[in-house]
């Protein structure tokens, strides 16, 4: 009865993916809420997606996720980023309806074949000969199972904190978790504090919208999963947000006040992040600004509740509310629910491998804000990531490793487990080198495969991804081998010469020419759907720099490729440097590429272990 | 074999000796040579013996050499390896640096020890010597990385460094403007990135331009004496040292070696080449000696064209003229003391903007004036940072290249993501000057200049 093949623990964006990766795959799997009612709960903004975050969520998807279709399910504004900034960068962020979407989620969770809910406390983690055994409730009950997936968010010893009022909860009052940290710390597991915040919600019958900018979605919407339809959107009423403004008069107040902010007073220890600051903090920080923008959100269709977005605070209610008065159109806004800053236990994601699995205990894995990132895209991709990953191990197989050149969630995972992140971390485009070939166009095209060699990715999705790259093959191939005539040519770009004779893709690949423009020169072109379309016009635009790209990439593998065994023992390595001895050491990575990451670690120390590696290899050569 | 490429250094020390060697080593090292290593006899070298020729740039000699091929496995890395013995001035080595980083082969740039650690990884050094090959090759690998730094001067370092933080400046500002679309200083950020690309591209191109004067306080410069046999040249060397060090005497075609003199003009070395005097009806070893030395005119930063000012030109004059390589010319109108009859009309076959002066080379008159408008002729940078290595000056190439496109693809409107990507590769090339001792992460940039949140 109590015997699973795998545990989560949490039933957040990092849980829900992680327990539906887990029983997907065939693993019986148990998932750990603190409250059934806050299964998949938006505790902060009532958006997915966004700059980055999109592409994560369309990787998510891409990898059989279930984020994506939740958001199509359950959106109520639709809205493509950077349309003006190049196709690499154009991000995908939708407003939903933040019960909507929880209620959606829950029901797929329940509906799932291999899962269990269960409304507890995870207390203790059992472990056996440094192997994953099992996990104890609050109650008292133990539940056997090979793997554990962590996914606690920012409930571990949470508290939070409005002005002189500090409250030992989740978000919004929900309940903490109260024991499982120190069961972490009884495994060797160090615990650090982190911290975040929120805004106010407002009362949306008291806000006067007229003083207001309105922020409409996009005309045609792009669906966030590679499975729905585009059509399902037809006739969607998509709510407005609104664009507004901070003034002087409520700076002053939130500069009078400072004293009283637990931020500057010192009652709060946990980092918070520099991406995320408070509207106190931007204050302080950026005291020249004369005023500073906020957006009012719609948190669902059944609820006057707004969201404040760029007004995250934890000054006390007072301030707060007369703060928000002195904004044009918020003169008499209600607040419902009061901002606040939260502090949470997480662990240093290096004591992780790729696979995010602890490096010392076997079976354990974790994902989500515990390992140092924040947001709900990141907790889901490495949700699912780990979720996958302890049934591949509960299956004996090697892992799913995604690396830098594959995904944004290489990326996030890389960037998590090697370099460590001093503050709770953000995706951002700027953090991935190879950001020209991670697409949210092509993420199906660059993890679908994956996954469904792993299981997880189903058949329906499998041949939708190959649909689409036979048509990108053949498309490319016409517009590479088909040519204008010249009197076409030359009506298309009057006066420039050795135009006629071109192929289309030469054409295509000048910035002043878009696809539209050739569609009516090449009818063929009508033969194909228009995300296939767009597809093709990016990498041709792109092509020169993608090839460049892929140079790199090549390069990298070949570091990527020569593996490091997780057991070396750098303190006694001739030719390192103390430091790098040490930071070797504690990440332990798994391959020359990853090492030479690793900050504090130098190219000399890099072609120090090359040697040790090839001395490895050969004498390992000789031993067969 | 674990690397594919082909690489190439400098292999004997960098202190300037009387022989250089420059080694090659990789599949492409044969082609290499093959490219840019010409015998007089034409063909292919036979393997592991030394050949004479020349190390030509297209159709230019830069170098006269001895060269040799040794096939793999037998060498030092266990691959092709092809070594040049050139001479070891520092300009001569530098010139034949760039020449092998230039060739359509993707040759490139030894690292720091990397010779060693080919030779460890191809099996050429046992295993049980690892552990000093390990210690040899990360002292070799952090040299190198100082050396690197200590090649650029005090103010040189201060100005890349300054171009780096401007570069990062600017990948942080479209970037923030990228990942923080809807805030409302996203154009302002966006247009701030593209104008600091501009004014990082601009200072890399002047800092380029510094490029041959920069080298040539560096290295010295060399400077050829020319002009019709008897004109003067010897005489006018002797003046210059003071002493008598090239044989002079009335007989036409004397000189036939090259003489060489170093100099030091207002704390600028100057190297003075004599070469034998150019005349259309040379034969024999005074032929041979002609020959021999145009190669070191055409290599010249700059030429003294001797002039006797008290006779009208001459056809051998008018030879001598049409022979000049592109550099600035010094017009030294000798014997001064017999009276001039010549007019900067008469050297209008020069082309350019000649300098004329007066000289009288048997009494020393007008000769140190003749040698201060040589140094006033050259590029010399007038503010001391100027880029004296070739290494950093291809690095600068690049990376002005690659601003070029990143601008280009700004203007098209809409590839800012694309501007990003090139404006981040030509600051990787601003990493390799500075050895990558610089660790300025754009993500960090954006959080502290720009005011992002929720």
């Amino acid at each position: 009865m109590n015997n699973f093949d795998v545990i989560v623990i949490g039933a957040g964006h990092a849980g829900c993916e992680a327990a539906l990766a887990c029983a997907r795959t065939g693993q019986k799997t148990l998932c750990f809420a603190l409250h059934m009612d806050s299964v998949a709960f938006l505790a902060c903004n009532p958006a997915v997606g966004g700059t980055s975050k999109g592409h994560l969520v369309r990787e998510v998807d891409a990898l059989g996720g279930e984020m994506g279709r939740a958001t199509d399910q359950t959106l109520l504004q639709s809205h493509m980023l950077n349309l003006r900034k190049g196709p690499a960068v154009h991000s995908l962020r939708a407003q939903v309806d933040k019960q909507a979407y929880a209620g959606y989620m829950r029901r797929v969770l329940e509906t799932q074949e291999n899962l269990t809910l269960l409304q507890a406390e995870a207390a203790e983690i059992l472990t056996e000969n440094g192997r994953v055994c099992g996990v104890v409730s609050a109650y008292g009950q133990t539940y056997r199972a090979r793997a554990v997936v962590v996914c606690t968010g920012v409930y571990l010893r949470s508290r939070t904190i409005t002005g002189e009022y500090i409250a030992q909860t989740g978000p919004s009052g929900l309940l903490n978790s109260r024991f499982l940290a120190d069961s972490l710390t009884d495994l060797g597991i160090t615990l650090r504090r982190f911290k975040t915040g929120t805004p106010p919600r407002l009362d949306g019958k008291t806000v006067d919208y007229s003083q207001f900018e309105p922020q409409h979605g996009d005309e045609k919407i792009v669906p966030f999963s590679f499975m729905t339809d585009p059509a399902s959107f037809d006739g969607l009423q998509q709510a407005v947000c609104y664009l507004g403004y901070t003034n002087e008069a409520t700076h002053e107040i939130l500069r009078a006040n400072l004293d009283r902010s637990p931020m500057f007073s010192g009652v709060i220890d946990g980092t918070g992040a520099r991406y995320c600051p408070s509207i106190e903090d931007k204050v302080v920080r950026f005291a020249d600004k004369p005023r500073h923008q906020l957006f009012i959100e719609p948190e669902g269709n059944y609820t006057d509740e707004v969201y404040v977005q760029g007004f995250s605070t934890s000054m006390p209610f007072d301030v707060q509310e007369r703060a928000l008065h002195t904004i044009k159109g918020l003169e008499n806004a209600r607040i419902v629910r009061a901002g606040y800053a939260i502090e949470y236990d997480c662990i240093d994601g290096r004591c992780l491998s790729l696979s995010l699995m602890h490096q010392d205990i076997a079976g354990l894995f974790f994902a989500g804000q515990i390992v140092g990132s924040s947001g709900y895209e990141e907790a889901a991709a490495q949700g699912l990531l780990a979720g996958l990953n302890a049934s591949l191990y509960l299956r004996n197989q090697p892992p799913l490793v995604l690396s830098r050149m594959q995904a944004y969630l290489g990326v996030l995972v890389d960037d998590l487990v090697t370099k460590g992140t001093p503050e709770p971390y953000r995706m951002m485009t700027a953090r991935a080198e190879y950001r020209l070939l991670l697409r949210q166009d092509n993420a199906d095209l660059r993890l679908t495969a994956l996954a469904h060699q792993a299981g997880l990715a189903d058949d329906v999705r499998m041949r939708r991804t190959e649909q689409r790259a036979a048509q990108l093959e053949a498309l490319t191939a016409f517009i590479d081998s088909a040519r204008l005539t010249s009197e076409q040519a030359q009506a298309l770009l009057p006066g420039v010469e050795n135009v006629a004779g071109q192929t289309l893709a030469r054409l295509l690949a000048r910035p002043e020419i878009t696809l539209t423009m050739l569609k009516p020169l090449a009818p063929e072109l009508a033969e194909y759907p228009s995300d296939v379309l767009s597809l093709l016009e990016t990498e041709v635009k792109y092509r020169g720099y993608i090839e460049r790209q892929q140079r790199d990439v090549e390069r990298q593998k070949k570091a990527e490729s020569r593996v490091l065994p997780p057991n070396l023992d750098y303190a006694s390595m001739h030719g390192l440097r103390t430091e790098a001895r040490q930071k070797l050491a504690a990440v332990r990575p798994e391959n020359l590429g990853q090492a030479a990451r690793i900050s504090g670690v130098s190219p000399a120390d890099i072609d120090v272990l090359s040697v040790f590696l090839t001395q490895l290899e050969r004498r390992q050569a000789l031993e067969n | 074999m674990i690397e594919q490429d082909t690489i190439f250094a400098l292999s004997t020390s960098e202190t300037p000796g009387g022989i250089a060697v420059v080694r090659i080593s990789g599949p492409q090292a044969r082609q290499a040579m093959a490219l840019c290593f010409h015998r007089p006899k034409g063909g292919d070298c036979v393997p592991r013996m030394l050949t004479y020729g020349h190390v030509m740039d297209g159709e230019t000699p830069i170098d006269e050499c001895m060269a040799v091929f040794l096939p793999a496995p037998h060498t030092y890395t266990r691959e092709d390896i092809v070594e040049l013995q050139c001479h070891g001035a520092p300009a001569v080595i530098e010139q034949i640096l760039a020449l092998l980083g230039r060739l359509p082969l993707g040759l490139r740039p030894a690292a720091p020890g990397e010779f060693t650690r080919r030779a460890y990884e191809n099996g050429r050094i046992d295993l049980a010597r690892a552990e000093a090959v390990m210690d040899l090759i990360a002292a070799q690998s952090r040299a190198g990385a100082r050396r690197s730094l200590q090649q650029l001067s005090g103010s040189l370092s201060a100005s890349i460094l300054s171009l780096h933080d401007t570069l990062v400046e600017a990948i942080a500002a479209v970037d923030a403007g990228i990942d923080f679309p809807e805030d409302d200083w996203e154009q302002e950020a966006n247009q701030r990135g593209f104008m600091l690309m501009q004014s990082v591209r601009e200072k890399i191109a002047e800092l380029l331009g510094s490029y041959s004067g920069g080298r040539l306080v560096q290295n010295g410069v060399r400077c050829a004496i020319v002009g019709r046999p008897n004109v003067g040249k010897s005489s006018f060397l002797n003046a210059a040292a003071g002493f008598e060090r090239a044989l002079v005497s009335e007989q036409a075609g004397t000189t036939r070696d090259m003489i060489e003199l170093a100099l030091s003009v207002n704390g600028m070395a100057i190297t003075l080449m004599d070469t034998a005097g150019v005349r259309s009806d040379a034969s024999g070893l005074e032929r041979l000696g002609m020959d021999l030395n145009v190669k070191h005119i055409q290599a010249a930063d700059v030429v003294i064209f001797v002039a006797d000012g008290s006779a009208p030109l001459t056809e051998d004059d008018r030879l001598v003229a049409q022979s000049l390589p592109d550099v600035p010319v010094v017009v030294a109108l000798n014997k001064a003391d017999l009276g001039c009859v010549l007019s900067e009309d008469d050297f209008s076959m020069l082309g350019g903007t000649p300098v004329f002066v007066p000289c009288c080379a048997r009494s020393g008159e007008g000769v140190s004036a003749v040698l201060e408008a040589v140094l006033e002729a050259l590029p010399l940078p007038s503010d001391g940072v100027g880029i004296t290595n070739a290494r950093h000056a291809d690095a600068l190439e690049r990376a002005l290249a690659l601003l070029d496109r990143a601008t280009n693809a700004y203007a098209a409107g809409e590839f800012a993501d694309m501007a990003a990507m090139y404006a981040r590769d030509a600051l990787a090339c601003l990493d390799e000057i500075l050895g990558y001792g610089v660790e300025e992460s754009v993500v960090d940039r954006i959080f502290s200049a720009f005011c992002v949140g929720k």
